[in-house]
Order: C-alpha cells, then structure tokens, then sequence
C-alpha cells in the first residue's frame, strides 16, 4: 500500500472487488478484527476504508502481488501487441510499395486502409447487440498467463487460485466491450502508424514511380474515382494533382504531389477513424474503470457500512455500581383475611380514588397519598391512632422503586398489626402484555417478601 | 467548527422508564447496556459516543434510575448549615455519603448531570406524573443544567402524554420531545437533536453534524436496501429453469420454487442485516415476519392471496404455458413501452428472447419462468418489510394496506422496471452461466422505482 502507481491502484481494487464477490457467494462477510481495525483507523469515506480493509485480510500481500504480476503481464502483452502491430503496418506497407513497379496508388491505399475500414465497420455493427469480444480476450490473456506464470518469480505458489475468474473479471468487470475496443482500435491505430512510417520513410529515400492504372474502366470513371477519393487528403489541405495522361507518373514535381496525396489519404481514412474510435472507447473505459468496484450499495459493501463506519463507541462504565447488598431473606407466611378496622391509603392515587369495597373490612380510609406533604400527614395520622392493621393500595403499573418501598416501611414502622398491599388497575398492566405483567407482579411480591407484608391482586370491579 | 470534545449528554429519569432503549435506539445498537421491564437495571453509568466520521459529536451516559427523589430531597432539606444556592447543596450532596449510600443511585446521577451539558429527562408517558416525578424535575433542574424531557412510549394506546405536557409547563419546562424508543421515527429524532441544539446553542454545530450525517446514513442504507431487493427482483424475473420434455414439469416448478425461495430469503437476511435487526433483542421490533422468515413462499397461492394480489393461474406456468405468460406479459409491457417510444430495442428484446425458447422447444426442451403475479408479490413484500424496517415496528400496526394496482404492483414503473429483465436471462444469478449477472442497467431503473416507490417513508 506503499506505492500508489496506477497499477497498484487498480490492484487494490481487483483485490477488493475479488473479496467482496466471495463473501457475497458466501453470504456473510469474512471475519478479521485486525483488518476491520485497520480499516476503522485508516479513516475517510467508506470504500477506502473497505479497500484498507481488503488490503489488510490475512493473505491479500500475497493476493496483490500476484494481481499486480497479472496486471503487468497484461500490459507487456499489449505493448508487444502494439509492437508487433506496429512493424506489420510497416512490413505491409513496405511490401505494398515494392509489389510491382511502378506502384498502383488505389492498390496501396486500399492495402493499407481496406482491411482497417472494414474491420471497423464490422465493428461499429457489431456493438449493437453481439456479445463482447471480451470472452475471446480473457481466454488469450489467460492462456498467456499460464504459459508465462511458470517462468516468474512467485511470492507463493499459488496454484490453488482461480486464474480463471481472476482474468474475467480483470477484462470484463473493467468495462468488457469497452476495453476490447480501446486494444483493438490501439491496435490498428499503431499498424496504420507503422504504414505511415513505412510510407514517409521509402518515399523519402527511394524514387518510386506511381501509377493510376485500369485494365476495366473508362478513363472517365477512374477520375471520378480519384476525385471521390482525394476528398480526405483534401480535408488536410493536400489537392490532388489532375491524374495523369499516361498511366505512370513520371513528373518529379506529380510524384511529390501524388506521394503526399498518399500519405494523407492513409492518415485520413486509416487514422482518424481509428483514433476517433480509440478516443471514445478510452474514455467509456475510464468512465468504468472509475466506477469500477466503487458501488458501496452493492450488498457485500453495503453490510460493512456498520463494521468499518461506526456511527458510536463505547466509553464503558463511567461511574460503576456498588456492590448490590444481599436482599434479606424473610419468610413468606400465607396472607391472612383481612377484617375488622384497617387503616387504608392509595399510594399515588388519584384524587377519586376510593377505598375498595371488602366484606368485613372497616375502613379507616386516609385518601390518595402522592407529594411530600400528603405523605407525612399519613405517618402522622398513623401514629396518632396507634394503627393496628394497614392496606396500601397500589396501582399494579407502578414499578415497584426503592421511593415506594422506603415510604411503605416508613408507615409499617407505626402499626401495630400487619400490612397488605393492594395492587388495584391490574388490566392496565395485563394490556401491556402477559410476559410484562409477570414479571411486574412478580417484582412486588419481591418487594412484599423484603417488606414481611402480604400482597393481594384487587378484583377489577373495584375501579369505578 | 466542532469543539474539540463532545457535547456531553446524561440520560436521566425515573427508574424503568426506557433510558437504556433511547440510548440503544439513538445508537441503533442492541447490545449496549442491558434493558428490562424492572426496576435498577442499569445501576451504573454508562458513556457511548455518537461519531460524525472518526471525531466524536456527542456524547450519551445512560444512568441508573432515580427511585427516591424524595428521600433525597428531604436529605438537602436537612443540610446543615443550608447551602447558599441549590447547586452547591447538590454538589454537597454528591460528594458526601447520599444518605449511608441509601441513594447512591441518585448521586451517581446528579454527579453526572453535573459533569454534562444537558440532560434528557425520559418519561414513560402510560404512567401519570405523580409527586415523586415532580420532585424529581426539581432535583435535576438543582443542578443547573438544561433538561430536554423526551415523552417514551407516546404511540402507546393509553398515554397521559397531555397531563405530562401540562405539568412539564407548571414546571418552567416548555420544549419537550415526543421520542418512542420501540416505534422509530427518524423524524422524531431528527426533532430531538434539534430541540437539544436550542438548548444548547452554542454548540449547535456539533449537532448539525451529526444530523448531516444521520441523513447521509440514511439515505445510504435506503439505497443499499433497495440494491438488494433490485437484486432479487432481477434474479427472479430473468430466472429460467429448463429441463427435458419429458420431465415431469411439477419437479422443475419445485426446483424453480424453492430457488426462488432461497433467494427471498437471503434478500430478507440482507435488510435484516443492513438495518442490525436483531432477532433475539429484548422486545424486538414487530415486523411482518416471523422468526425472520416470511410465513409463505412467494409462489404459494395463499401469499398471493393475502396481499390481494388475484391470480386465476398456478403461480407458475410451465412449459408451453410458460412461454404463453411469458409472451403475453412480454408484449402487454413492452407492447406499452413501445407505444410510449422506447422502440426499438423493446422490439429487438422481444425478437431475441423469444426466438430462443421457440428454438429450444423445437430442440426438446421446456423452459419455466416466474410468473407475473409472483414478481408483484415478491417486490410488495420487500417493500413492506423495508417500510416496517426504516420505521422499525410502526408497520406492524398498519392493516396491511390493498395494493393500488390490481396486479399487485407497487407501482406501475417498478412493473416494468421488473418485467424488463423477463427478456435478459443474462442477468439472473440464478440461472447457470449467466455472465452478466447484477448489470448496472438492470439495477439502475429498479432501484429508481423501488425508491420512487418508497416515497416519503425514505425522505
């Protein structure tokens, strides 16, 4: 991650989107604390932070080394093609000179452009729907690729990876069509080059007589011919000279105009398309190879979101707990009936609440009992009758907290007799659900037990 | 500019009444802290940064819950000699022995609240106010900092959430938060940073911030969910199963099934993941699912049945019918599209896709497809869930709402969106040697339509 050349650049990325095509066909990303932790320091937006992450699993040294090797192969591959384009346009066109003496013009353009024009319109027709030339590609490529693998330096034998996919997705996930076009239009972009060297080089140095020959046509035709065809060398600013009256240019001055008349022609019919061509291919190229492996909605991407992008961290415990006290254990006794004069409250009771109709209850009824001050005329009130027994009523959805439970010894501490508390409202509770309303019950019997006093569930007929 | 250290929050309240669950719903992470329907769960603090990038924009402390607010009033009222204002008595307070440690609780929170810059006071809004809360107000508002109550449980049935309003005026408290922990609502919470950036103003940049970056959280995870039900809906609409002639087609309707079957569900696991659902949460949010899992498979008649989609076919067509649905859907939708100008390569599509089968057939094969009315139920049931999910459980208590379309269809683009990719077999990974499989223009106009789709639950 050292050397950020093009070609480690795009590594990383082949080696990024190779990772995320596993985990995606394994369903569930790969698990590396290091490489998340690398990749959550390493910072900024999200696929760099999964590049890092890709960059940083267990095995990916050796992953880039040999993707980079694959990349480098790939481009010798297409400078020895370039070269190897390059001298047949000049074999060619050397050999299209020399055939017969003097050269026939239309015979050299059309050796050297023919072919070209009409692979390039095959080409153009092609694009409307045929399949991609890119599986024939990737197959070379990869035939290439085992033949040379063998004569490289390897870091590790890596026998056990899928070549295979590896080239695919190197020339069909980078933009498939537009990569095969870009290597063939380059490469008859470099053979008409090698022709126009060829060209430029013999008619500089040899005397070459030219011709404008027919065995067919009427002399009337063959201008017509000449004409159409000097349309190109004239967009350069190169006229034609008026053809010959005899089939062979002798003229010096003719044969300088009919050789540049050539070269223009090649330039113009054999390079511009293909460099017009070549351009537009490189740059729906450079548009994929940008976009390439850069989707983060893609789902092997997008589930990392969590993992490489923390939106929180915890800071732990700031302020621990004391060590709980241990709850007094004391025995449960089975409630006993309530009758006869018991003092009765509603501990954070409404105004209207009312002391539940019990048969042999005598109710010595205080009222709701909520603020400070209601609760210490209720001690108050206590103390005064010397209370024997005590009911606080209670509603069922009030969580049982350490403020009810030290109030409720607070009045227990004045009595004489036991208490009971009363959980009124208990299908306020149950609307919360059955597995709550347990548990809340449950939780003040707990509080009852700790308390040594009685716990009853009030019927419902007593809320009015 | 954010200040260099976060904004400092405590989360304080009566005990059990959700501050773990805010701070769990805030970081949309359910494993922090512990949560249960009981008093003095959470007994010690507990501090979680929210992160805009690697920098910290605020920090939350979840503290235990206050139970005795008025045992601790009475312990400042008997102070002596009596502090000169109400924060130093609360300070003195904190730093003696709380009562023999009876209200070691409390202090652990007043400590805090004195540490922070604000605090949100959450309320459980099925309770009343009672005396204890009121004291409670009081206690905190001791401590001079600016307190955000935050209104839980507020779309629960039976709430007092007006009497708490009203009393939270009487008490000098005029901006409040209505913020369900179990039915989330990022617009609520959008509402809730905003109302603590007044209170805090000076560090409002901070939660600018955050909020930018909540949204553009957001709006990722949307798009990465609807990538992937553009994912299963390209699969399933370009899947083709073949087999011999003389195979029995029920055997490839069931290998068709449960392939599609397998690909709904891994979609399912993808949203749950995307969203961190977790299934074993404590009160996990409602969503129509059970377990995780859709009750019924896409093709069984009865899923088609309960999302009104009607149907007078088997979910699949197979062999000659196959070809018959698939022609029929083919030309009615692109038949459409052609009408409206998209021409050309419609007509071509259609050539070149339905030439294919016409030549297998002619060699000895049949070929299945999914049906249309299954793609509609496919594509319904994801976006509901994705509904359920981005406002995690509040579906739940929608009746399942009658599609719009007959068809079933969500909308009328997402149809043909999906229907287009009938003609690419190419582009469904469940076919075997499908080389172009999740083309970018495949996905593109799904995903577009399963947004546009979405609408305003997304925004």
């Amino acid at each position: 991650m050292t050397s950020r050349t093009p070609t480690a650049a795009l590594a990383t990325r082949l080696l990024t989107e190779q990772l995320r095509r596993r985990e995606e066909a394994l369903g569930h990303a790969l698990t590396s604390p290091e490489a998340d932790a690398a990749a959550v320091s390493a910072g900024g937006p999200l696929l760099r932070r999964i590049q890092m992450r890709a960059t940083a699993m267990p095995g990916a040294d050796v992953e880039l080394q040999r993707l980079q090797q694959l990349l480098r192969l790939g481009r010798a591959l297409a400078i020895a093609a370039l070269m190897l384009a390059l001298s047949a346009g000049f074999a060619v066109a050397a050999s299209a000179l020399n055939a017969s003496q003097p050269a026939s013009l239309p015979l050299v353009l059309a050796s050297l452009v023919g072919l070209n024009l009409l692979s390039l319109t095959l080409w153009i027709v092609l694009q409307a729907g045929a399949k991609p030339a890119s599986a024939t590609l990737s197959r070379l490529y990869r035939w290439a690729w085992q033949k040379l693998e063998r004569h490289l330096p390897q870091a590790a034998n890596t026998d056990d990876c899928d070549h295979g996919s590896t080239v695919d997705m190197i020339v069909s996930g980078i933009g498939g069509r537009w990569f095969a076009g870009t290597l063939v239009h380059a490469l008859w972009l470099a053979f008409t080059a090698g022709s126009l060297l060829a060209l430029s080089l013999l008619l500089s140095v040899r005397a070459y007589a030219l011709s404008w020959e027919t065995t067919l046509l009427a002399p009337q035709a063959l201008q017509s011919w000449a004409e159409l065809l000097s349309w190109g060398p004239a967009l350069l600013g190169i006229t034609a000279p008026a053809l010959p009256q005899t089939s062979t240019v002798t003229d010096a001055s003719q044969l300088q105009a009919w050789s540049q008349w050539l070269l223009a022609a090649v330039l113009v019919y054999g390079a511009l398309p293909r460099a017009v061509a070549l351009g537009g291919c490189a740059v729906l190229l450079r548009s994929r190879l940008r976009a390439f492996g850069g989707d983060v909605t893609a789902p092997g991407y997008a589930r990392l979101r969590a993992r490489l992008m923390p939106d929180h961290r915890t800071l732990g415990v700031i302020d621990a707990a004391p060590p709980q006290p241990p709850a007094p254990e004391s025995p449960q006794t089975a409630p006993r009936p309530l009758a006869g004069v018991v003092y009765g409250l509603h501990l954070e009771g409404t105004d209207d609440a009312d002391a539940p109709p019990l048969p042999d209850v005598q109710w010595r009824w205080l009222g709701p009992v909520d603020d400070a001050a209601s609760r210490a005329a209720a001690v108050a009130h206590l103390r005064r009758d010397a209370a024997g027994q005590l009911a606080i009523v209670v509603p069922a959805t009030t969580t049982p907290d350490r403020g009810i439970e030290r109030y409720a010894r607070q009045l227990m501490a004045e009595i004489t007799g036991p208490t009971r508390i009363m959980l009124a409202d208990v299908a306020a509770l149950r609307a919360r659900g059955a597995a709550a309303a347990q548990q809340r019950l449950s939780d003040w019997q707990a509080l009852a037990q700790r308390m040594g006093a009685d716990i009853e569930l009030l019927p419902e007929v007593e809320r009015r | 500019m954010m200040h260099a250290a976060p904004v400092q929050i405590a989360i304080v309240g009566h005990t059990n009444t959700g501050k773990t669950s805010l701070l769990r719903t805030l970081t949309r992470d359910s494993h922090l802290g512990e949560v249960s329907d009981r008093p003095a769960t959470t007994r010690d603090v507990q501090g979680t940064e929210l992160l805009v990038g690697t920098q910290a924009a605020l920090a939350l402390y979840d503290t235990p819950g206050l139970e005795d607010a008025m045992g601790v009033a009475e312990e400042l009222a008997a102070q002596r000699p009596p502090a000169v204002d109400p924060v130093a008595a609360i300070e003195r307070f904190v730093a003696g022995h709380h009562g023999q440690g009876r209200y070691e609780q409390e202090a652990k929170v007043l400590r805090q609240l004195l540490r922070s810059d604000a605090a949100l006071y959450v309320i459980d809004a099925r309770e009343p106010i009672r005396a204890k809360h009121r004291e409670e107000l009081r206690l905190l508002a001791s401590c001079g900092r600016p307190l955000l109550p935050v209104l839980n449980f507020i779309a629960a049935a039976d709430t007092h959430g007006d009497g708490w309003k009203q009393q939270l005026a009487r008490l000098g408290l005029h901006v409040h938060a209505d913020f369900d922990t179990v039915v989330f609502d990022h617009r609520a919470e959008r509402q809730l940073f905003e109302k603590l950036a007044s209170l805090l103003e000076v560090r409002r940049a901070s939660f600018t911030q955050l909020l930018q970056e909540r949204a553009a959280q957001r709006a990722a995870l949307i798009d990465a969910a609807c990538r992937a039900i553009a994912e299963l809906l390209a699969d399933a609409a370009a899947a083709r199963i073949q087999g011999e002639l003389g195979v029995n087609a029920e055997a490839l309707k069931l290998r068709l099934r449960e392939r599609l079957a397998a690909a709904e569900q891994a979609c399912v696991d993808e949203l749950l993941r995307l969203f961190r659902f977790d299934l074993t949460a404590y009160s996990p949010p409602v969503l129509p699912l059970s377990k995780g899992r859709w009750a019924l498979d896409p093709m069984d008649p009865e899923a088609l049945r309960s999302y009104g989609i009607r149907t007078g076919s088997a979910a699949v067509a197979g062999g000659m019918a196959g070809l018959a649905v698939d022609a029929f859907t083919g030309f009615t939708s692109l038949g459409a599209a052609a009408a409206l100008g998209a021409g050309i390569g419609a007509a071509w599509n259609t050539a070149g896709t339905y030439g294919r089968p016409w030549l297998d057939r002619w060699r000895g094969h049949q070929q299945l497809v999914v049906d249309e009315a299954t793609l509609a139920l496919l594509s319904t049931r994801q976006l509901h869930l994705l509904r359920a999910l981005l406002r995690r459980g509040h579906a739940s208590t929608d009746p399942v709402a009658a599609p719009e379309q007959p068809s079933g269809w969500p909308t009328p683009e997402l149809r043909s969106a999906t229907v287009r990719c009938r003609a690419h077999p190419q582009w469904s990974a469940l076919n075997a040697g499908a080389d172009d499989v999740h083309a970018d223009r495949a996905l593109r106009p799904l995903c577009a339509a399963l947004k546009a789709a979405l609408g305003g639950t997304g925004a």
